[in-house]
């Protein structure tokens, strides 16, 4: 009994080994291409977000901590001549599944534009917010707004939870860049 | 070589997976919106199922009958991580457009359904025969549903805008649509499948009719 155990312990052991060690080969060869189409894409997203700038420039300097599900992945300010002309923040945040997203936001505290750059919601449903019909209809509107589903923007329809996860998105990338251009005395 | 190329045409249409069998479907109704997509799906699919099923029936032997779901479990999900990975850094806008359902290979019936019932009591050539016919099976009804959602529902046939944007049905580009389009295709596989039978049955009562009347003449 006890040998029988191990004995197929072992063989499940050696199974899970060998599947390891292949999956860590590929992970190694894809790996880096995968993490440049992502930085491509995430500076690629940068222009559309805030097409008025010269360049972006990583914040390092700056502490924000969230208050909600949604995390800050990074917040970069925008140069233009030699000045800040607003911000570009980065969250991640529970929709069905989970969206990486690039919220741009000017000197006036409007937001500039919006892109996703990561979305794993269900196709034909959440997936539905990458479609231009959606994301755009955030450019233009205040950063203090308090994006209620429904009353200050249009929901999915049939993706309810994919909607307000995009309300929680939109809202702490909204702290989070507004509480940024506080702490630099604002922008231009 | 006629046993293996039966066992591959048995997947394309009389034990089709998706049309006869019926599993596997969510993924199916959910990516046809483009035919892009369903091509994509189809070969991974394919892809993963292929791979499973000629490891597993390479290894079936020294799999114990005790712990076979795990070790099939282990196998799927490392093929499908690996098209994934692979899709992911090769392939970046089909990947997104694919969104969560191919990591969710993994659980996708159909290769469980074949590795377990084929795979782990055949050899690796019609295992792999096998595979080939069952994701071609699925490759195929894919890339059939999603020509005709894409078609009807935002008019584009192969790339080509053929049917102006204010007057497509939007109704096929969405989950009703899709639901839709596959029980047609299941229908219409039932009256090729009711036909068939139709006409093995007469030809078979015309015979006995020859046989009755050549007896009466005699």
């Amino acid at each position: 009994m006890m040998k029988e155990m191990l004995k197929l312990g072992f063989v499940l052991a050696a199974f899970a080994a060998v599947a390891c060690v292949a999956l860590a080969l590929v992970n190694n060869v894809t790996a880096p291409t995968i993490a440049a189409v992502k930085e491509e894409k995430l500076y690629g997203g940068f222009r559309d977000v805030f097409s008025d700038a010269d360049s972006f420039k990583p914040v390092a300097d700056f502490e924000y901590t969230s208050s909600s599900a949604v995390t800050v992945d990074g917040i970069f300010s925008v140069i233009k001549g030699d000045k800040v002309a607003g911000v570009v923040v980065q969250v991640t945040g529970p929709t069905y599944d989970k969206a990486t997203v690039i919220v741009g936001i000017d000197g006036k505290k409007v937001i500039s534009g919006v892109k996703i750059l990561e979305i794993s919601d269900t196709p034909g449903f959440g997936q539905r917010a990458t479609e231009p019909q959606f994301y755009t209809q955030f450019a233009g509107k205040s950063a203090t707004s308090e994006f209620v589903p429904k009353v200050d923007f249009d929901a999915i329809s049939g993706a309810s939870i994919t909607t307000n996860g995009f309300a929680a998105i939109m809202k702490e990338a909204s702290a989070a860049g507004l509480r940024y251009l506080e702490s630099i005395g604002g922008a231009e | 070589m006629k046993k293996y190329w039966n066992i591959f045409v048995n997947g394309l249409l009389k034990e089709n997976p998706l049309l006869v069998i019926m599993i596997g479907l969510c993924s199916s109704l959910a990516v046809t919106t483009k035919v892009t997509n369903g091509l994509g799906m189809g070969l991974a699919m394919t892809f993963v199922l292929l791979m499973s099923e000629i490891i597993i029936s390479i290894f079936r032997k020294l799999i114990p009958d005790s712990i076979r779901i795990p070790i099939f479990i282990i196998v799927i999900a490392s093929f499908t991580t690996i098209v994934d990975l692979l899709m992911q850094a090769y392939l970046p806008s089909l990947s997104e457009a694919m969104g969560v359902f191919i990591p969710l290979i993994v659980v996708n019936c159909i290769i469980m359904g074949r590795v377990e019932s084929f795979a782990s009591k055949h050899g690796p050539l019609e295992s792999a025969c096998d595979a080939l016919g069952m994701g071609f099976g699925y490759l195929w009804v894919l890339c059939g549903i999603s020509l005709v959602r894409e078609l009807l529902g935002s008019g584009v046939f192969f790339g080509l805008q053929v049917i102006p944007e204010d007057s497509v049905i939007t109704f096929f580009a969405r989950a009703p649509g899709g639901f839709f389009v596959f029980g047609m295709f299941i229908a219409v596989t039932k009256a090729l499948k009711n036909v068939r039978a139709n006409r093995a049955l007469a030809q078979k009562s015309k015979k006995t009719v020859a046989q009755n009347n050549g007896e009466a003449a005699k």
